[in-house]
């Protein structure tokens, strides 16, 4: 077919009726024009080449295939199947690189699906061929070809068979309009789905081929770019140079040809590609099972394939209302489904919902119920209230229904992926349940070398977010175990470090093995493809000490001893250029958990670790001064980081540890007048702790602020909350610091202190109720009071009425504090 | 009935479309049912520019049916197929829906009548429903079937025709539930006769057409025994601009038809600067994404159409029979703020963040509309 120029009239009536002619009796190829997944489609696709016998099926599917074709029909294999391609551009051939990737050394993965579910025309034609002896080819470029059309057009790294220009068109959007159909599918059920099981395969093929002409020609009114840049027009020559080649091959017998009916419109008349096509080392192919929930996902909700497989059931007993046999069935289904949720779901309603869906069918003018007007009727006779609000249950079980639980099976002559093989080895050899029942695991890691490493494959496998983890609590008969699907030292947030054991809720679900596959370029075992994620994942937190040494963690957990120096590496490399204390400063409470966990986590001969610890406190101490004037949540992870690098400095069994520098460090912190007083608080009460400093020197500070103006006051309330979070005990044991904020206060006009007395009070409540006894005790001997000696002694009327008169000023003072009520 | 009447129901406006879908039904017909429900949903949406010939007075004549409808064409299938089952229909939206315009233009279509309507509120009681007495005659004569004054529920049943109750939530419980025995057991007993007096059989073609506003929270929820017999269908304010462009413009038009303001000017641009108010208000965002605060008026479609239809009349009365922008302000505040005056904010809001930008970039007619603001008073 020529390329149309804008300037062309319509195609007429008779133009349509010669091309759609030639093609339904051209006497060399059985064209076949289908839609993706479509039951009627396969049936008469089946039918037609019962019929014609040809010599060979070509079907719409990577070319790079063809080898797997015989595992696709081998009698033990059992849709939903994928095709799955991907290519890793390990040589930047497409130069996204560091665009679609997270670095320029990390190889952008291509990826994408061809799905085959019984009902689908594809898989019917090849079984059909097969049983023909005929030879059976996909016919379409393989991924390698069209990355540079598909993904990269779209940004995407992923690509899938949709349906296209047949759906996005403005030929289709007035057909649509004037029908009052509300989208293509439901177009598509009324028209073509249901009307055309009950036509002839030739009347079915004729009017699929008039309306794909229709089609193409309104697409070709805006010209042949859209088709150039997705990459249809370089396909459909690739397909028509395989058709060619049948042809050659088979000179006696007729070749059919199953492609999407947009192509196969133009595939008569197609130049075909010249040269062959170049093997690209990069790309790898294979056939796997696959999930209708999956299935449903990679196309959105709208792509309903349980409820296709019914139908097709149907078909395939012979039914001669197969969708509206197959309709009444889901939609019992569907009744059992939101009866077993608790809602109401009666058989009245079940008679309500059937009537309406076929008086819907009626008035659609629909040969059968269609997949909307059983949705439709669904929503009529089960929703009450707004649908909105009140739909949910209905609709996640009308969707649990219509997109079906099915897994598919791929015989084991095709073989599994390495990484999958690895996976149910492990699993066999830990004992880990896969039949998807829900189970708890307990993994005794302080004591059973076989346990670690059971572990270490869970942590993998969590890491790598394999799907088989369920809510503790689940398979388990204890039902006070926190959510959460594990329960153990968590050596990435500090918390049930003083567990033993680790405790797993499991439950493996079907979508393991699309994880798995979508896995399989990364490495031939779960632990490499762990290793490779934990690659990418690094690349993504470079020059963050922080995030690094937590991957630096997670590789500890996960028993990945070989990639440990790498990631030490990137650790290093991340201390080197982090300039930012707080982050240093978690690297380093991660790092000390790994060190002093080293023989848990099995890093204990890793002689470099305590050398990148000593480079982190280092970096930490430089760094520190720069943080006294940090405000709010930046002050509080100051503040904790300047914990951890104490717990560093006094804990860590390490000579080479700078402490010196440390201690000149902070002190240069805690002298910066203007710094952050809190900070500043914490600093002294970390030096204190050190034995780097000494009571007078902090009293001193403290003294400055209340000895201040007003707003040099309101600073000791923050600076004594920073030093009792670092020191409590010196306010406990120093005498000296006591007097020195008691005289202080003492001395304060009334006014100030009223203003300093919330902070003061909030710094006060850092002690528990013992400790405040204690002070208390000490501040009443230091004023002279016995604390065991009544308060007041006798008093004559002289000291009763000042007493009264004290008592009295004090309520006036509180009552002009507190304010008028 | 008068042509002076105020508001004709719907059958009465589009006499020759019902004659011209009649003449050319060809579509099985419920029991009870004037039209096919084919024939209902053309009455509805409209027969796309196609004309349709019927003879008039004798001689022929051809209309074109038009929209009457705007919104999800779906909903008035599945409206129409429930109507034409054992269940009631139970229209629900936030106000201004159109809600009460459907559930009419439903009734009209298939039963040729609107008007067998109760309209809910706390006040309304049984016998408004069912029957009441005629209590001279019954005092006189005893009951009777000649005493019985029969409410719009007994004539739908006794008639098989289509009974509308508005606004059905806001009626007490135990007044609702007076229509469970009509819509599971198609009965309605009267203890005060006998024999087959006493008893009325609702007719094929009977069912009931609730509407309710799903804003009026608080009000009496209806028990499950009664929802069961509903199927509900929920109405959606116009998503789509152009949509309520359309709906105002025709509406409007239908509201002057007659009045001395039939003639009066309501040009594109100051209808879209109406639509888009509203939409913008109603959707808590300006097209351009911008957040907006939203107040507790309702800023619905039928309420665009009520202040387009005041403003038409506002330039007739006193201005120069073209409707200018300062014309919706002077009557927008009427609809845009009823309860508190949070409501003005809420406006006066509105003109700061979207209007002013606009008339800022003097685009179309917003500077004058900007200008107007004076008349936001408050």
């Amino acid at each position: 077919m020529a390329a149309r120029k804008k300037t062309d009239a319509p195609a007429r009536p008779a133009e349509v009726e010669a091309a759609v002619e030639a093609i339904v009796t051209d006497p060399r190829v059985l064209w076949c024009p289908v839609r993706h997944f479509s039951p009627t489609a396969a049936w008469h696709v089946r039918k037609a080449i019962e019929a014609a016998r040809p010599a060979a099926v070509l079907v719409e599917g990577p070319a790079d295939a063809d080898g797997l074709i015989r595992y696709i029909i081998d009698p033990e294999t059992q849709p939903p199947l994928t095709l799955f391609s991907s290519l890793s551009d390990h040589d930047n051939q497409f130069g996204q690189n560091g665009v679609l990737s997270p670095s320029a050394d990390i190889a952008v993965r291509y990826r994408g699906w061809w799905p085959l579910t019984e009902h689908a025309p594809e898989y019917v034609a090849l079984k059909a061929g097969a049983a023909l002896d005929a030879e059976l080819a996909f016919c379409d470029l393989p991924l390698s070809e069209t990355i540079a059309y598909k993904h990269l057009a779209s940004g995407e790294t992923q690509q899938t068979v949709d349906d296209g220009h047949l759906a996005r068109n403005r030929y289709f959007e007035a057909l649509r309009l004037a029908e009052r159909r509300r989208n293509f599918d439901e177009f598509w059920n009324a028209r073509f789905e249901t009307e055309g099981f009950h036509a002839s395969t030739e009347r079915y093929f004729r009017a699929m081929l008039t309306f794909a002409w229709c089609v193409r020609n309104s697409v070709l009114d805006d010209g042949e770019a859209a088709l150039v840049a997705d990459g249809t027009l370089q396909r459909e020559a690739f397909m028509r140079q395989r058709i060619d080649a049948a042809l050659k091959t088979h000179k006696d017998r007729p070749v059919a040809v199953v492609t999407g009916a947009f192509h196969t419109v133009a595939l008569p008349w197609t130049v075909p590609a010249k040269g062959k096509l170049a093997k690209n080392k990069n790309l790898d192919t294979m056939v796997t099972a696959h999930a209708y929930t999956a299935l449903a996902n990679l196309y959105g909700l709208n792509r309903l394939p349980g409820y296709n497989h019914a139908v097709w059931e149907h078909i395939e007993a012979g039914d001669e209302t197969p969708f509206s046999h197959a309709a009444l069935a889901l939609l019992t289904e569907v009744m059992r489904r939101v009866r077993a949720q608790k809602a109401s779901a009666s058989t009245a309603d079940a008679v309500t919902a059937w009537q309406c869906a076929q008086n819907l069918a009626r008035l659609r003018g629909n040969r059968e119920v269609t997949r909307e007007d059983l949705a439709d009727a669904l929503e009529m006779a089960l929703i009450k209230g707004d649908a909105r609000l009140h739909g949910g249950v209905v609709e996640a079980a009308a969707r649990e229904v219509l997109v079906g639980r099915r897994v598919g099976r791929v015989t084991p002559e095709a073989g599994k992926v390495p990484v999958m093989r690895d996976y149910y080895q492990q699993c066999k050899a830990f004992k880990l349940d896969v039949s998807g029942e829900a189970k708890t695991v307990r993994c005794d890691v302080g004591r059973v070398e076989g346990h670690r490493q059971k572990s270490a494959f869970l942590h993998q496998c969590a890491f790598l977010e394999v799907p088989m983890f369920t809510r503790l609590g689940e398979g388990s008969p204890n039902q006070g175990v926190p959510a959460g699907f594990f329960k153990g030292p968590d050596f990435a947030t500090g918390e049930n470090l003083h567990l033993l054991g680790e405790t797993w809720g499991l439950r493996w679900s079907e979508r393991v093995d699309e994880v798995l596959v979508d896995l399989s370029d990364r490495g031939a075992s779960i632990a490499q493809a762990a290793a490779h994620r934990l690659r990418d994942a690094l690349a993504e937190a470079e020059g963050d000490a922080a995030a690094t040494t937590r991957l630096l963690l997670k590789t500890a957990q996960m028993g990945l001893v070989d990639a440990f120096d790498a990631v030490l590496v990137a650790v290093e490399a991340a201390i080197a250029s982090d300039a930012r204390f707080e982050r240093l400063a978690g690297g380093l409470a991660d790092l000390m958990l790994l060190y002093q966990y080293r023989d848990t986590l099995a890093t204990q001969g890793n002689a470099r670790l305590m050398a990148t610890l000593e480079a982190l406190f280092q970096k930490c101490a430089l760094t520190v001064s720069g943080c006294v004037y940090a405000q709010g949540d930046q002050a509080r992870r100051v503040l904790d980081g300047l914990h951890t690098v104490e717990r560093a400095a006094l804990s860590l069994d390490a000579a080479r540890l700078d402490r010196g520098l440390w201690v000149a460090q902070l002190h240069a912190l805690c002298e910066t007048e203007d710094g952050q007083p809190m900070l500043r608080g914490a600093g002294y009460g970390v030096l204190f702790a050190m034995g780097a400093t000494r009571e007078k020197v902090v009293a001193a500070a403290l003294t400055r602020y209340l000895r201040g103006g007003r707003d040099e006051v309101l600073k000791a309330g923050p600076f004594l909350d920073g030093l009792f979070l670092s020191a409590k005990n010196i306010f406990l044991g120093s005498a000296r610091l006591l007097q020195c904020v008691d005289e202080v206060l003492g001395g304060l006009p009334w006014e100030t202190f009223k203003l300093l007395l919330p902070d003061l009070r909030r710094a006060f409540t850092q002690f528990i109720p013992s400790e405040i006894d204690q002070i208390s005790a000490r501040v009443s001997a230091a004023v002279g009071l016995d604390a065991e000696a009544p308060v007041a002694a006798a008093l004559d009327e002289t000291g009763r009425a000042t007493l009264a008169a004290a008592e009295a000023r004090v309520a006036a003072q509180l009552d002009e504090f507190l304010g008028p009520r | 009935m008068s042509k002076l009447a105020l508001r004709l129901p719907a059958e009465q406006r589009y006499p020759d479309e019902i004659a011209a879908l009649l003449a050319n039904d060809r579509d099985a017909r419920p029991a009870g049912w004037r039209l096919s429900p084919r024939a209902v949903e053309t009455f509805l949406l409209g027969s796309s520019g196609r004309a349709l010939s019927f003879p008039r007075d004798g001689a022929p004549a051809s209309v074109e049916i038009s929209r009457k409808f705007y919104g999800d064409d779906v909903l008035v299938q599945r409206a129409i197929v429930t109507l034409a089952s054992d269940r009631g229909l139970l229209l629900i939206g936030e106000p201004g829906t159109a809600k009460s315009w459907l559930s009419e233009h439903l009734a009209a279509a298939i039963s040729g009548s609107s008007l067998l309507t109760i309209q809910g509120s706390a006040g309304v009681t049984e016998d408004q429903i069912k029957y009441a007495w005629n209590y001279a005659l019954l005092l006189a004569e005893g009951p009777t079937p000649r005493a019985l004054v029969p409410g719009p529920l007994y004539v739908g049943m006794r008639e098989g025709q289509i009974v509308r109750f508005e606004e059905i939530t806001r009626t007490p419980h135990e007044v609702q539930d007076t229509l469970l025995s009509a819509l599971s057991d198609k009965v309605m007993v009267v203890p005060e006769l006998r024999g087959d007096d006493g008893v009325v059989l609702a007719r094929q073609g009977f069912n009931i057409i609730g509407t309710a506003n799903t804003r009026d929270r608080g009000v009496n929820e209806m028990s499950s025994a009664l929802k069961r017999r509903f199927n509900f269908e929920t109405v959606p304010p116009v998503e789509a601009l152009a949509e309520e462009v359309k709906i105002v413009r025709t509406q409007v038009k239908h509201l002057l038809a007659g009045s001395t303001a039939e003639r009066v000017s309501l040009g594109d641009d100051v209808l879209d600067l109406l639509v888009t108010t509203f939409h913008e208000i109603r959707s808590g965002k300006t097209l351009d994404g911008v957040k907006l605060e939203r107040g507790g008026a309702v800023m619905s479609t039928a309420e665009a159409v009520s202040v387009g239809f005041n403003a038409a009349l506002y330039a007739n009365f006193f201005g120069e029979n073209v409707v200018e922008p300062e014309h919706l302000v002077i009557n927008l505040a009427g609809a845009a703020v009823k309860d508190a005056s949070e409501d003005l904010k809420v406006l006066k809001q509105y003109w700061d963040v979207a209007v002013k930008p606009r008339a800022t970039k003097d685009v179309g007619l917003w500077k004058k509309y900007y200008k107007a603001r004076t008349f936001l008073k408050g």
